[in-house]
């Protein structure tokens, strides 16, 4: 039932850049053909797997630690109102400076290398999986612990079987949206101070005025993201949310 | 130029615009943000390729550019690179690498872009690289590679106009050049004449009156004596002093060992009628 829209929409994107390469002159906006030989290019010369695996390494290492410090402060400010009053103005200073500030003080901190890059981004996307959390903790449902209290059930049980469960989807959607956010930081972060990865290269073909090359990276770096959109989140979700039901109007849409 | 009202003599006044890198003044160039400007050679040459409507009207200087490493280092000729960490403080797209990539391919048998690991960062940090052992080469700025041979604090491995000068003879290529658009060379060839008249003018002018490289000196904030002495006695020599046929045969040569040496990566192919003399005064 989904496919077909899917496709849709990709034909549709994939003729709003033909049109858009028409319109323009090359070095403005190559098209598709012009793009995807760059890709192929750089696919076939090996140098795209090295600066890939330095970005998502980047990107990944910086995840967990968005994740580690987003999980930890949205549940202290969830569960604690002291710990929400002492922790708001932190989260509100994380939300408030800019991505690139993080990024040069940790650049002069830890020097030009990856501890740098994957501080810069765990400390800059971690506000966003805060708040995320610290509003899934206030919307779980209490009559249920209630209820897990009335049978008895421990602590740790009920956080397994009851808070947990109605944190997760919380847990998740923070997850992937710090991702987007986390890609964009290490975009920053290679561009200012690394010497490898996506960002570096962009930098590299954005000096050599080479929009083709621009494009092909920029692509290259959203496929391998749908993959891990695709391939893992989504299926990731649907396996550890099964217990849900669906929203009857958003069943009967699909 | 301006302060010596050497623009005034030809009755040009200019807007002075500033940029923080070399590769955001390329841009301005390249958009016709700037009417004239000061760029790197062979990404101009780069630009126009891309279909930039950029023209190289004068040369500016050749290389004062070292690469440095440690007094202790075994690296003692650029081959020894193989599998080493360069730094670059431009990274390997600027013009100053594409100068050193030639220079060490062509005459060392070494392809910096895949027998060395390039590390990009700035002039200084790159120095202070150097000495923790992070890198073990830097390819430094021009005020950099003054400074730190003055300060005797590493050993030269190469300097690179004077290495190009040993190897072909005769003058060196401009790396640093004036560039205009077609477009306003076209509507304003005065203006682009006069504004040569006064960089010629500013040249005799820093060979009549050396006490401007301390003025310049003071403006970067080089305080030191020794410093400020050599920035002179580097610089000066590597100014292009005549905008020529043998001149520009020169700059056409190198681009040609640019675009065969490093391809691809750097120069697609060499553009046509990218140099000009016809405006030269």
């Amino acid at each position: 039932m989904t496919t077909l829209p899917r496709v849709l929409s990709i034909v549709s994107l994939l003729l709003v850049w033909l049109v858009l390469s028409a319109m323009f002159a090359p070095n403005i906006v190559p098209g598709p053909v012009v793009v995807f030989k760059a890709m192929g290019e750089n696919i076939a010369s090996g140098k795209v797997f090295y600066h890939l695996y330095k970005t998502l390494l980047r990107v990944g290492l910086g995840l967990v630690l968005t994740m580690v410090l987003g999980v930890a402060t949205g549940t202290i400010m969830g569960l604690s109102r002291r710990g929400e009053v002492f922790l708001d103005s932190w989260v509100l200073v994380g939300l408030t400076v800019p991505a690139i500030v993080n990024s040069i003080i940790c650049l002069l901190w830890f020097g030009l290398n990856d501890r740098a890059a994957v501080v810069a981004i765990g400390t800059a996307a971690f506000p966003a999986v805060s708040i995320s959390i610290w509003q899934g903790i206030k919307g779980i449902d209490t009559q249920l612990v209630s209820m897990g209290q009335a049978f008895h059930l421990n602590k740790s049980a009920i956080v397994r079987k009851i808070v947990f469960p109605q944190l997760l989807p919380h847990i998740l959607a923070s997850m992937r949206y710090a991702l987007g956010i986390c890609w964009k930081i290490c975009t920053t972060v290679e561009l200012i101070g690394m010497s490898s990865g996506v960002g570096y290269q962009l930098n590299y073909w954005f000096g050599l005025f080479s929009m083709a090359q621009v494009f092909a990276w920029t692509l290259l770096f959203l496929l391998v993201m749908f993959a891990i959109e695709y391939l893992l989140f989504k299926p990731l979700e649907k396996r550890l949310t099964r217990w849900r039901t669906g929203v009857p109007a958003l069943q009967w849409a699909q | 130029m301006e302060g010596h009202g050497l623009l005034d003599q030809v009755g040009l006044k200019a807007d002075k615009v500033k940029s923080l890198s070399p590769a955001n003044l390329h841009l301005m160039i390249a958009e016709r943000k700037v009417d004239i400007g000061f760029g790197g050679f062979t990404t101009m040459a780069t630009a126009r390729s891309e279909g930039k409507d950029i023209i190289v009207i004068y040369g500016v200087f050749s290389p004062v550019n070292m690469v440095f490493v440690r007094k202790d280092s075994p690296i003692k000729t650029p081959m020894d690179l193989k599998g080493k960490k360069l730094g670059v403080f431009g990274g390997p797209g600027s013009t100053t690498f594409a100068f050193l990539a030639v220079l060490a391919k062509n005459w060392y048998g070494i392809d910096l872009f895949h027998d060395s690991e390039l590390v990009t960062a700035p002039a200084p940090a790159l120095a202070e690289l150097l000495g923790k052992g992070d890198i073990d080469a830097a390819l430094l700025g021009t005020v950099e590679s003054i400074q730190n041979f003055a300060q005797d604090r590493y050993r030269v491995l190469l300097d690179l106009s004077a290495d190009y000068k040993a190897h072909q003879g005769g003058r060196a290529p401009a790396h640093v050049i004036v560039a205009t658009n077609e477009e306003f060379a076209k509507a304003h060839p005065d203006i682009v004449r006069d504004y040569l008249k006064a960089y010629k003018n500013g040249l005799q002018y820093v060979h009549a009156h050396p006490e401007v490289w301390d003025e310049y000196a003071e403006s970067i904030k080089m305080d030191n004596p020794a410093e400020r002495a050599l920035l002179r006695e580097k610089m000066e020599p590597n100014l292009v002093e005549h905008w020529d046929a043998e001149q520009i045969a020169l700059q056409n040569d190198y681009l040609k060992l640019v675009h065969d040496i490093i391809g691809e990566s750097v120069l697609k192919v060499v553009p046509a009628d990218l140099i000009r003399n016809d405006y030269t005064p």
